[in-house]
Formats: C-alpha cells, sequence, structure tokens
C-alpha cells in the first residue's frame, strides 16, 4: 500500500496558505510574503524547464507546497493516463509537496479530454470503480492522496448516495484522505437544494486533511464556482461550522479568475485564521 | 445506468452537433429543479470547457486574438475546441494543431481570406509558447569547440538547444507580431524579400531572431543527426555558411553540445 509518512501528518503545514499562479510568482520571490504554504496547480507546472519552474525551485526553498491537480480523471472508464501520473511524480521528487490532490470527478471519455470536473452519479457502481482507480494512482505516486468534493451543476436521477456518504466511504475504502472544500458544498447545496450544514455534520473529520476556500459568482438561478470573487459571507459561516470540528486543519484559499493583488489573497487568508482562533478560544471558553 | 453509459450520455450533450433525441437522453437521467432545468445545467459545463479551452487559447496565440477581434477569435477558438477534441489530459499542449487548422479555416471562410498570413503567425506564437517551457540545456563553453575538433574533426555531430525552434514564412508575420506587441522592430520589413527564416529560441525569456535562409537549412540539417562531415559532403554550401557561423550558434544557445559520430549517444 501507498507510503502515508508525509500525507498523514497534518504537522508540517498549518495556518492558511495560499494557490500560488502565475501573476504573484515575481511578488513571492522578490519579497518573501509572510505565508505559510502554498498550493500550486500542479497540471500548470509538468513543463520540463523554463523560468516558471526555476522560480517555483526557489520559492520551494523558502515555503512548502502542496500539489492540487485536475487532470487525474479518477471517476473516468478510460484507463488512467500513466505518462501524467509519472510527470506529478517526477515533480513532486523535486518540489516535495506536502499533500497531492484530485477531484471527485472525471474529465476524460473515449480519449477526449474535457478538461472540466464532470461529476459523477453516486452509486455503489461507482464507488466501487473510483476506489480501485484511486488505489492504483497511490500505488503509482507512492503515497496517498487527497479528494476534493467538487463543485457540481448537475446531479443524476440514478444516484444512491448523498455525496457526504459518497466520500466519506471513498476515502474509508481506497485509504486516502479528503480535501474538503467549504465553498464548493456551498455552492453544490445551492445548485441541487441540500443542507450544507448537514454536510458538514455527516463528513467524517478524521480523513480530512486540507480545507478550500475560495468565492463564488452568482448566476441568479445558480451559483458558479468561479473563484473570482473574495469568499462570500455564507462561506465564512460555513467555514466556522467546519474549523469548529476540525480546528487544526490546514485551509488554503483558491483565487483563479479576475486575480487581485497577492495582498488581497493574504487578507482572506487572515479572516480564515482569525475565524480559526475565535473559533478554537470559543471552544476553550465552553470546555472551561 | 452503468457508469459508462452515463458518461457517454453526458458528454455527447455537450457536442454542438447532438441530437435532439441524444440531448432529450442527457436530460432524463439529470435531476431538474424548477428554475435549473437539465438544459441550463448542461449549458454551465459547456461554457465552462468552452472558457477553459478560450482562456489557453488566449494566452498562447494573444496577436492572433488581436488581429481578429474577441468575438471572431472566441468563434475561431470554440470551432477549433469541438472539430478537433483535446486529447491530452492538461492543456500546456492546447493548440498545437490551431495553425494547421487554422489553414483549412482560411480556404473555407471568405471573411477571413484577408488573413491568410494568419496560420504562419499561430505558428510563431506557438514556437514562442513551446520555447518558454522546454528542458534547460547544459551549457557549452565555446572554448571547449577547439579540443573536440582537435579530437574528433569533423565526425561531430552537433545538438540543439530543446528551446530552439525554426520559423520561416512568404510573409513577415515576426514584423507584424512586434507591431502588435508594441515592441521595438529588431529588424526592418524588406518587402523584396521572398520569404523570411527566423530561430526561436531561450536564453533568459525567448527571443526570435531573423536568420539566412542559409544559416536556416543548416540548422534544419542539424536537426536530423547528420555529422558536420556528412552535412559538409552532401550539403556543401550550408555546411560552409554554417560552420562560419558555429562560434556565434554557440553564444546564442542554438548549439548546446556535439556528439562524435562514432559513438553516437554519447555527448561530448
Amino acid at each position: 500500500m501507498a507510503d502515508s509518512t508525509l500525507s498523514n501528518m497534518a504537522g508540517p503545514i498549518s495556518g492558511t496558505g495560499v494557490g500560488l499562479r502565475h501573476c504573484h510568482i515575481q511578488d513571492v520571490l522578490f519579497n518573501n510574503p509572510d505565508i505559510p504554504w502554498f498550493e500550486i496547480l500542479t497540471d500548470n507546472h509538468l513543463e520540463p524547464g523554463g523560468p516558471v519552474k526555476h522560480a517555483l525551485q526557489t520559492i520551494r526553498q523558502d515555503y512548502v507546497f502542496s500539489f492540487h491537480c485536475v487532470g487525474m480523471s479518477l471517476g473516468g472508464v478510460d484507463p488512467l493516463e500513466i505518462n501524467y501520473l509519472k510527470q506529478i511524480k517526477q515533480l513532486g521528487e523535486e518540489l516535495d509537496p506536502i499533500f497531492v490532490s484530485d477531484h471527485l470527478s472525471f474529465s476524460t471519455l473515449n480519449g477526449q479530454h474535457y478538461n472540466e470536473l464532470l461529476p459523477l452519479p453516486y452509486t455503489e457502481d461507482s464507488l466501487k470503480h473510483i476506489c480501485d482507480r484511486i488505489l492504483q494512482v497511490q500505488d503509482i505516486l507512492n503515497r496517498q492522496i487527497l479528494i476534493e468534493n467538487p463543485s457540481s451543476y448537475l446531479s443524476y436521477q440514478h444516484s444512491t448516495l448523498d455525496e457526504w456518504d459518497f466520500m466519506n466511504e471513498l476515502a474509508k475504502q481506497a485509504d486516502c484522505h479528503v480535501l474538503l472544500d467549504v465553498n464548493n458544498i456551498y455552492v453544490s447545496a445551492c445548485n441541487h437544494g441540500f443542507d450544507s450544514n448537514k454536510y458538514l455534520s455527516n463528513i467524517d473529520f478524521s480523513r480530512v486533511k486540507e480545507i478550500h476556500l475560495g468565492g463564488y459568482e452568482d448566476r441568479g438561478h445558480y451559483l458558479l464556482d468561479a473563484h473570482n470573487h473574495p469568499i462570500s459571507d455564507e462561506v465564512w459561516e460555513l467555514f466556522k461550522t467546519t474549523i469548529g470540528q476540525a480546528p487544526e486543519i490546514p485551509c488554503l484559499i483558491e483565487w483563479d479568475n479576475d486575480i487581485p493583488a497577492l495582498e488581497v489573497l493574504q487578507q482572506q487568508a487572515s479572516i480564515a485564521e482569525d475565524i480559526r482562533q475565535n473559533t478554537m478560544q470559543e471552544a476553550l471558553l465552553e470546555s472551561a | 445506468m452503468n457508469l459508462k453509459i452515463s458518461q457517454q450520455i453526458l458528454c455527447r450533450a455537450f457536442e454542438p452537433d447532438v441530437s435532439l433525441r441524444e440531448f432529450e437522453l442527457a436530460e432524463e437521467i439529470i435531476h431538474m429543479t424548477q428554475h435549473f432545468t437539465p438544459a441550463d445545467r448542461i449549458k454551465v459545463y459547456q461554457h465552462s470547457i468552452s472558457g477553459m479551452h478560450y482562456r489557453v487559447m488566449e494566452m498562447v496565440f494573444p496577436v492572433c486574438l488581436q488581429i481578429l477581434g474577441d468575438a471572431c477569435f472566441a468563434n475561431l477558438a470554440n470551432d477549433y475546441l469541438w472539430s478537433t477534441h483535446s486529447r491530452k489530459c492538461t492543456l500546456d499542449q492546447y493548440g498545437d494543431h490551431f495553425p494547421d487548422w487554422l489553414d483549412e479555416q482560411i480556404d473555407k471562410h471568405d471573411t477571413l481570406k484577408d488573413f491568410f498570413y494568419l496560420p504562419d503567425l499561430a505558428r510563431l506564437e506557438w514556437g514562442w509558447h513551446q520555447s518558454l517551457f522546454t528542458q534547460d540545456d547544459a551549457v557549452f563553453k565555446l572554448e571547449d569547440l577547439t579540443d573536440l575538433t582537435n579530437q574528433h574533426g569533423t565526425s561531430l555531430v552537433p545538438q540543439l538547444s530543446h528551446s530552439l525552434f525554426l520559423f520561416n514564412s512568404p510573409y513577415p508575420v515576426y514584423d507584424i507580431w512586434l507591431s502588435h506587441k508594441n515592441a521595438e522592430p529588431k529588424e526592418t520589413y524588406q518587402p523584396d524579400l521572398q520569404h523570411h527564416y527566423h530561430i526561436i529560441y531561450r536564453m533568459d525569456t525567448v527571443e526570435i531572431k531573423a536568420v539566412s535562409d542559409m544559416v536556416y537549412r543548416f540548422i534544419e540539417l542539424c536537426q536530423t543527426g547528420l555529422s558536420l562531415a556528412d552535412m559538409e559532403q552532401q550539403y556543401e554550401k550550408e555546411t560552409f555558411v554554417g560552420l562560419y557561423e558555429l562560434p556565434s550558434m554557440i553564444q546564442s544557445g542554438w548549439v548546446t553540445g556535439f556528439i562524435a559520430d562514432h559513438k553516437k549517444g554519447q555527448q561530448v
């Protein structure tokens, strides 16, 4: 089974990190901002060389990285892309990430890549299918991975499980971990009409190793997980509940479109840390 | 319903040429709510897929975008996506067939006929993009060349930089590219020039340099893996010019090493 030494230890990273995007690389290189850790979009950095890669190697000397992937197509029925996984492993050897994550979704069919996180039906069949593939991926990467709950815009009539039950079972059966995206819970809850708090009260927090926070866009009759806004008040509220369940879990601020200055992301991270501290203090007071 | 069938039904619904019956089939497997119909839900993914690929295209082909304008470029990018389909799980190589695909479109659409140079401009932009992310090269020192030629004569096979791409066109697309980048022209367009030859390569940043047809052909010969001796025998004129330019090619980082012909695979 996969070597879980690194991914079982939440210790080496704590606090709220920031998703490192191209436009902030120079800023980070020259200003060494006070950010505890960075997450990189692995798929954007699989190139064999070049200035961006050099910059990442330099930044890695001062910061811990986690890898966030979008191309594994873990729920897909096409064979796993072994070369892609080898590239991730190779980059992992270079940058030594604390976590490697991908999504509960599929993105490939019949050799065609949609490069989108497409939703799965939540059935026993698809649970078994994705667990088998996660186990294969973990064997290839020689480590446990984290699976993120996706934001979704459609669900299937023939689904028989709720997403939180599917996530819990998947983490247990594939012996992997969970990356809990609080914004995705809220977006999916609004789009499908379930209760976000019910999701949180049913998720197995012993498997959650990282939390994502991002901003959605309100499109009127649905919410789009656009990562182009500050985190909404509703999602901050959900985050309070989340952090109440698991106060030590590292968090990450994601912002991928209309990206503002790094300071804006740092401000969002500060809010998350304030909420964490307040929640922990309140819990202490209550227990006293 | 098995997983493969549900994925096939859903993905078919994203395609622009989906039939009414196929789309209805996808709607039937999707949950609906009053204000967010299955058709609307499918469209969210359709737009997201198109948008994701469009953002890559606008990053890789920024001058093509400027020339065509947002709406026209977006239409082309969307047609390109659904007619060629992405075949890789990452988007870093997405757009590789766009120049060739544009060649076909220029012939098909009257509105594009005036942009006959656009496929070559896209090739230039693709080469620039590729050069930026290629494997780093080992540094080769000019002074090592004398030792090598003393040891091996002309049996050496030149090794080119991973970042080097050849580009040629009957049109002055590099000047067009520069003017849209608001960059200072590094060469003046010569209307009498029949053909334009360029080398795209990366030092600290990606550079594009105009070269003579002879230098261009010498580098093409280097790409075939011939030794200098074999080149000289078969392509005397190009090799003569190439050998004369070799020191400057090494200094520019275009030639990054040599392999002794009798020790193929052994870098010297």
